[in-house]
């Protein structure tokens, strides 16, 4: 069986442009969170978010494609377009990606709704003749999916996952598993996400999980796991990285980033409705699963990325899970959770969380959780604070993400060197392989 | 009023690049405008001049010398 590595990392976000500023950011230990200006908040019970406010789509994109798009499309075209030219990649042409064996699977949550409000204004201020034509394909989920298509030339296997927060861990999971079923040799896999017009904030505060006590602070709103969580914050922002078949990345002599090795789904299914269970037992047995699927054991993990929602019941249902799954290495490992340094990204906030641990592989090194001043009463983990730690030789990083009604993501990413045999394979659950295939199974320990 | 001068100002607000343009440029062909745009301009046109534009009519015009006589034709009768 091959394996799925990472050879580009975009990004587009409050952290600012790159991939390197999201990584200096979540370093830093300081949050770019800040009163939204995009609209008028006062009458908003959270007034703050993360806004990419160096992102300007007019700098970087036609404008004959940015009259027809919402932000959110923009954001994720830019991304992903540096997520390509990171891993040094075209499609097509001498030396290209074939078009049919590459993909793109993205995470979002809201669709284009800046767009869609104005139109929707127009409709009923002026009648349908002033409705923009482009209403209908900018604002549905599945537009930047298109878009990067087109503009990339991309042919292959094209998908959208709409899972709530999770919307980018299941676009990840399925390209990996694109890849591994041998339909891509490539795919540009992430999330996207504008939240920051006056509708979508509506939606968002409706949810009920943004924090109503951060409006005086912004900086100091999102507290993941401290005893003053009270709510998460969100922001805009799109992350894109492309994952390739190990050996198409070896024969074209890419820079191999990491290795997402390991994944695994679920849900709690839990009662009442868009409530999660509160000890964290499908939460844990995801994590678990995740780990087995990367041939590691909890011993092996060098960090978590946690989920971090500062959701009260969400933190706390995730310190019990990662105990649970942790189980003696649980006050060990080091854990961290970057999202309070630039906001929720929801759809993009999984796909940024690998990014992250992308880099904390690479430089050994694990950011601190922002705002973390007292983790609440009982949160027990090992927790990063203050100033980044340093971690020689960390090769396995957890990443949670979770969403509402009880989705569970659980990914490993792995160093480039972790697994330097092609030939390894993992222990765990095999995707099922079609009838010709199953005689070639490969059984081993991959650790 | 000057219709090509104001078609051409139609078509900046669109963000298309008025130095591409002239008589002889193909909507589809040189400008690849698709029928979302074109109903765009259709609108864009009605708001500048005192007309009705049918999306359906202006598909049959091959340049953009054709809808500047487009226009002119509609808005002298």
């Amino acid at each position: 069986m091959t394996r799925v590595v990472i050879t580009g990392v975009g990004a587009v976000t409050p952290a600012g442009i790159g991939a390197d500023a999201l990584w200096q950011r979540a370093l830093s230990g300081r949050s770019c969170v800040r009163r939204i200006d995009r609209f008028d908040p006062a009458s908003y019970r959270c007034q703050v978010a993360g806004q990419a406010d160096t992102f300007v789509a007019r700098d970087w994109l036609p404008g004959r494609l940015v009259k027809r798009t919402d932000r959110f499309t923009q954001l994720a075209v830019v991304a992903a377009e540096t997520a390509l030219g990171d891993a040094g990649l075209c499609i097509g042409g001498d030396g290209g990606v074939r078009p049919e064996r590459a993909g793109v699977m993205v995470g979002n949550v809201l669709g284009g709704w800046d767009f869609a409000e104005r139109e929707l204004r127009d409709l009923w201020a002026q009648g349908i003749r002033e409705v923009s034509p482009y209403q209908a394909t900018a604002w549905f989920p599945a537009a930047p999916q298109g878009n990067i298509c087109i503009r990339l030339g991309i042919r292959g296997r094209a998908r959208t996952f709409v899972c709530d927060r999770a919307s980018g861990a299941y676009a990840l999971a399925h390209a990996a598993e694109t890849i591994l079923r041998g339909q891509a040799d490539m795919v540009i896999a992430g999330g996207t996400e504008q939240p920051l017009s006056p509708y979508a904030w509506l939606c968002c505060q409706t949810g009920n999980f943004l924090t109503p006590t951060g409006n005086s602070d912004p900086a100091a709103a999102y507290r993941p796991f401290d005893r003053g969580h009270g709510g998460t914050v969100v922001g805009e922002g799109s992350v894109f990285l492309v994952l390739e078949r190990f050996e198409h990345a070896r024969d074209r002599g890419a820079r191999i980033r990491g290795e997402l090795a390991g994944w695994a789904l679920n849900n709690d299914g839990y009662m009442p409705y868009y409530t999660s269970e509160p000890h964290g037992a499908t939460m844990a047995a995801a994590v678990a699963r995740s780990l087995d699927r990367a041939g590691i054991k909890a011993a092996d993990l060098g960090c978590v990325v946690a989920d971090g929602s500062a959701i009260p019941r969400e933190d706390a249902a995730e310190v019990l899970a990662l105990r649970s799954a942790l189980g003696d290495h649980a006050g060990q490992v080091p854990v961290t959770t970057v999202k309070a340094s630039y906001g929720h990204l929801l759809g993009s906030a999984t796909p940024a969380d690998v990014a992250v641990a992308v880099h904390a592989i690479e430089h050994g090194v694990v950011p601190p959780v922002v705002n973390l001043s007292h983790p609440a009463p009982g949160f027990d983990l090992d927790f990063v604070t203050g100033a980044p730690r340093a971690a020689p030789g960390l090769r396995h990083v957890l990443v949670v993400s979770r969403g509402l009604g009880g989705a569970n993501a659980c990914l490993v990413i792995s160093g480039a060197d972790a697994n330097s045999d092609a030939g390894t394979a993992r222990a765990g659950a095999q995707i099922p392989r079609p009838a010709a295939t199953a005689g070639t199974h490969i059984s081993g320990n991959g650790g | 009023m000057d219709v090509r001068d104001t078609l051409i100002g139609i078509f900046r607000k669109l963000e298309f690049d008025p130095g591409q343009i002239d008589d002889g440029t193909r909507l589809k062909e040189d400008l690849e405008i698709d029928s979302t745009e074109l109903a765009e301009i259709a609108v864009a046109i009605e708001n500048s001049f005192p007309l009705q534009v049918d999306d359906s009519e202006l598909r049959g015009l091959q340049t953009f010398g054709d809808v500047v006589a487009y226009i002119a034709t509609r808005n002298a009768s």
